[in-house]
């Protein structure tokens, strides 16, 4: 399953750039930002914070529904 | 007590956020240029640009030292600012601001171009990367804010 990834870019008055990734895992996290960040100009103040814990609803979802389905399937 | 056991979650994944600053780096003389049609800044020396077959101008500073530039550009009020090549292909500004006043008023000009260079080169980058623009605004100070999206 496809995974999301986002930037968040903003550019001040003056020309200042920061850029914020979002939805990568662990290290791929700062890959990303060196990815694209390194191309537009030199990286500096790197600030990292794991965002949150938590599970991945979607796929917990259809798991359990793909259960109970097959469950009812066999009653 | 079955059900209740697959109500649990069943896939933990740490998910982290990375900020960062970034200096701005020129180094794009296509992408300096469209920035300043973008802009709609006029160039100095125009017809000797086009014309002649130099593509190093003279630009006096601020300071009194004569430099050469690869774009000269006019403020409106006479103050010029130049672009001049480093050995490492970055473009420094230089400008004939000596005073105060030129200084304030040539500054906030290169901020103006900073910001566009900026805002063009992130674009192209972001497309060149697999991103889609999903949002983008102006904040309250003059912030731009772009959100991009990608799947992997």
């Amino acid at each position: 399953m496809n995974k999301k990834e986002e930037l968040e870019i903003f550019i001040s008055e003056e020309g200042e750039i920061k850029v914020r990734v979002r939805g990568a895992r662990g290290g791929s996290c700062m890959t990303v930002l060196e990815k694209f960040a390194g191309k537009v100009g030199r990286i500096r103040d790197v600030v990292k914070t794991p965002e949150f814990y938590q599970e991945d609803v979607s796929t917990t979802g259809k798991i359990r529904q793909e259960r109970r389905h097959g469950m009812q399937g066999k009653n | 007590m079955h059900q209740g056991r697959l109500n649990r979650p069943l896939i933990k994944e740490r998910k982290m956020s990375a900020l960062c600053g970034i200096e701005l780096v020129i180094e794009s003389l296509m992408m300096l240029r469209k920035t300043l049609d973008d802009l709609k800044i006029r160039y100095a020396l125009l017809e000797e640009m086009e014309k002649s077959e130099k593509t190093l101008f003279e630009i006096q500073t601020g300071e009194g030292k004569t430099e050469l530039a690869e774009i000269i550009i006019n403020d409106g009020s006479g103050t010029r600012t130049g672009f001049q090549k480093q050995a490492d292909g970055r473009y420094r500004i230089i400008s004939t601001a000596s005073s105060r006043e030129e200084s304030r008023q040539q500054k906030k000009l290169a901020g103006r171009i900073k910001r566009r260079y900026a805002y063009n080169r992130i674009r192209e980058e972001l497309s060149k990367q697999g991103y889609l623009v999903v949002e983008e605004e102006k904040e309250g100070d003059e912030t731009v804010r772009i959100l991009a999206r990608r799947w992997r």
